[in-house]
């Protein structure tokens, strides 16, 4: 456009700026459009095709509670899908004809506490009843009562109910766990939970327990008959696979069903493996016989004088099978006395003695991934009288977990490995163990272990072939602030098979009664350590322990084999009896 | 000419109209599907979460122990009924005195199963 243009007047004059005008518009917007035209071909033509396989729908923003498994993948807890009833009561019109249609519907609801609930017609929700059946929820839906409607919640669920109720624990209405490996899912695993989230779909990998499910019924199931047979309160026992720590059977007596979650706090419900604290008693001679033979102050060929009560201050002690002579340590270890091993102790030291048990982590509180975990009761104090007591396991209580912890530690070769409820391997294992004796030392303790149930007082826990090993304990408990001589706690720990040690065993029986065929006898020989073996009988196979005979154990194979037979023929008889 | 550019644009902005109408709604029923797969999977995982449910619940330990009682004649494992790799030779069952091949020709059992059915 020149200056002459601009400033001419004739009419083509106007109409051919205007044309020149429009040109250089319709070439401006061309301009455009074709940029446009051609980004947007960019966008959807060859962009197009990477980034529809990148387009993701949005995921749900709640991930559900992981499903719980033994380490087999077996279902121990689940979520199902139910319908929960509520109610706006400012939606309803006509009250007395819905409280009787779900009276109807529902017979478990009680017409006055519902009447109430609905009679406030300020509130705009209130729960009528959780969790309703299909059938109830088609039959509500049906009848079409104005303000009334359905949520869709989940369940929790225990397929196997009882077993393993004490790992587990248990949730409360609202999907939050309040015991057991459920609470640890909530709060202190809250970030192994986060890990198990799979982001594809609104869903969680399933929580892996070290639990198997066959052993922990099988311990289960014979803590459960030893119970009854001996009228005791309460009976406990662990399986722990002493390379990786992992915790193959946890079980308490009396549980609870985790379908029912107020009985999972109840107090006589107690997990006494974890959140219970007791002396153990004779078992944890082995520890103090572990220590005397790793710090060199005594031998397998020492020997100790058991002739005469030790005595300390005022207080004597003295051996419940006393062989009033001198003994070997073998033979201490065999006969269970406490005059032997408290000298083994005593020439051990005070200090040494302290520091072996604080090692051994009898000093500090054991964490698991349950909650539920109990501070041991130690004593104020320690004195060479308090020596001598804890050398023979009193005086001082711990968890029945930390004594199999303890158990596994000195036959499998010297490593203290903290035990787990979650699936764990070798190598992690070995990351975390901590060497607490020699394993020359831990040689010598599988040797007495294993004596002791060929010859010694843990004899019935023997299972020919499999190679068992293991140490009674008599606790007498305290009752009223002494010791009594009727109550008391039998514990068994051991491991198999003995020459190489793949499992350990604790199986604790609390007060049970003598017994006829016990001829009168209430200590742990009587009860706790049959039940071991019975137990030990079961799991083996199941554990793939091959079973080894020589000489000897085939001769007691068949002692063995006539006595189960016989008393599967009298149980046999007994059922057939209550048909 | 202008004119002429004019209808061309304007069956332009028809016909890119309705290919974006058309391509719109594909979306959508696309969307829908989508949706509705959506929901199905959720519900079958729903479901396949309830049948392994159900099955841990068949598969109760405590449950297979009574079975196992009422209807089988077998007991929990002997020791000496365990056999390792290396003794498993030693362990077979004497080899079966006849081979079929020996079996006489009236004892086949399938020929008289097949002449009953006759």
């Amino acid at each position: 456009m020149t200056e002459n243009a601009m400033t001419g007047t004739t009419q083509k004059q106007v109409a051919l700026r205007g044309h020149k005008r429009l040109r250089l518009v319709m070439a401006g917007f061309a301009l455009g459009f074709s940029v446009l035209v051609g980004k947007l071909g960019w966008l959807t033509i060859i962009e197009g095709g990477q980034a529809s396989q990148t387009a993701q729908f949005d995921a749900k923003v709640r991930i559900p509670r992981p499903d719980i498994t033994d380490r087999y993948g077996n279902v121990l807890a689940t979520d199902i899908p139910v319908s929960s009833l509520y109610a706006d009561p400012a939606k309803m019109i006509d009250i007395d004809e819905a409280v009787e249609l779900l009276t109807g519907a529902l017979p478990e609801l009680k017409t006055a506490d519902l009447r109430k609930k609905l009679d406030n017609r300020k509130r705009r929700f209130v729960w009528i009843k959780r969790e309703v059946s299909p059938g109830q929820r088609e039959l509500i839906h049906n009848m079409g009562i104005p303000g009334v409607g359905f949520r869709a919640e989940t369940r929790r669920v225990y397929p196997m109910d009882r077993l393993a109720a004490h790992v587990l624990g248990s949730v409360d209405l609202d999907s939050h766990g309040i015991a057991g490996i459920e609470k640890f899912l909530d709060d202190q695993g809250a970030l192994y939970t986060a890990s198990l989230a799979d982001a594809t779909r609104a869903a969680s990998m399933p929580a892996q327990t070290s639990i198997d499910i066959r052993v922990q019924h099988a311990v289960t199931d014979e803590l459960r008959k030893a119970l009854t047979k001996f009228s005791a309160k309460a009976a406990a026992g662990v399986v722990l696979d002493v390379r990786t720590g992992e915790v193959l059977a946890l079980v308490s007596l009396p549980d609870f069903s985790p379908n029912n979650p107020k009985d999972a706090l109840k107090n006589e419900n107690v997990n006494r493996v974890t959140a219970g604290v007791f002396e153990l008693g004779s078992v944890i001679k082995a520890v103090t016989f572990a220590m005397a033979l790793d710090a060199g102050t005594a031998t397998l060929k020492s020997s100790y004088d058991a002739r005469y009560p030790l005595v300390i201050g005022r207080a004597r002690i003295n051996d419940f099978h006393a062989k009033r002579r001198i003994l070997t340590v073998p033979e201490i270890f065999m006969f269970s006395s406490n005059i032997g091993t408290g000298k083994m102790a005593l020439d051990v030291g005070e200090e040494r003695h302290q520091a072996f048990l604080r090692k051994m982590g009898f000093f500090d509180r054991l964490s698991t991934e349950l909650p539920e975990a109990a501070k041991p009761l130690l004593p104020k104090r320690w004195g060479k009288l308090v020596t001598v007591t804890a050398s023979f396991g009193h005086g001082f209580a711990v968890q029945p977990m930390q004594g199999a912890t303890a158990a596994a530690a000195l036959v499998n070769g010297g490593k203290l490995i903290p035990p787990t409820l979650l699936r764990r391997d070798a190598e992690t294992a070995n990351a975390l163990a901590e060497q607490v004796i020699k394993p020359s030392t831990s040689a010598d303790m599988r040797y007495l272990f294993k004596l002791n149930v060929d010859e010694g007082t843990a004899g019935k826990a023997g299972v020919p072939g499999f190679r068992v090993g293991g140490k009674t304990g008599t606790a007498e408990k305290v009752v009223k602030g002494r010791y009594s001589k009727d109550h008391r706690l039998n514990s068994f720990i051991g491991a198999f098979p003995m020459d190489d040690p793949k499992y350990a065993i604790l199986i604790m029986i609390d007060e049970p009664q003598p017994l006829p065929e016990t001829h009168g006898y209430a200590t742990s020989g009587w009860n706790a350590v049959p039940t071991a073996g019975k137990v030990i009988a079961r799991i083996a196979p199941l554990l793939g322990v091959t079973p080894v005979f020589d000489e000897n154990s085939t001769k007691e194979l068949k002692k063995y084999k006539a006595a189960v037979l016989k008393e599967r023929e009298k149980q046999a008889k007994l059922s057939g009896d209550a048909q | 000419m202008l004119r002429l550019l004019n209808i061309v644009l304007m069956l332009g902005v028809l016909v890119s109209g309705f290919a974006l109408y058309t391509l719109e709604h594909k979306t959508r029923s696309v969307e829908r599907q989508i949706a509705a797969i959506d929901v199905k999977i959720e519900s079958e995982y729903e479901f396949i979460g309830l049948l392994n449910a159900e099955w841990s619940l068949l598969t109760r330990p405590d449950r297979l122990e009574l079975l196992a009682k009422d209807h089988l004649k077998m007991g929990p494992v002997m020791p000496d009924q365990l056999v390792g790799l290396d003794g498993v030779a030693a362990a077979l069952p004497p080899a079966p005195v006849s081979s079929p091949d020996e079996t006489p020709a009236n004892q086949d059992p399938l020929a008289d199963l097949l002449r009953m059915m006759q």
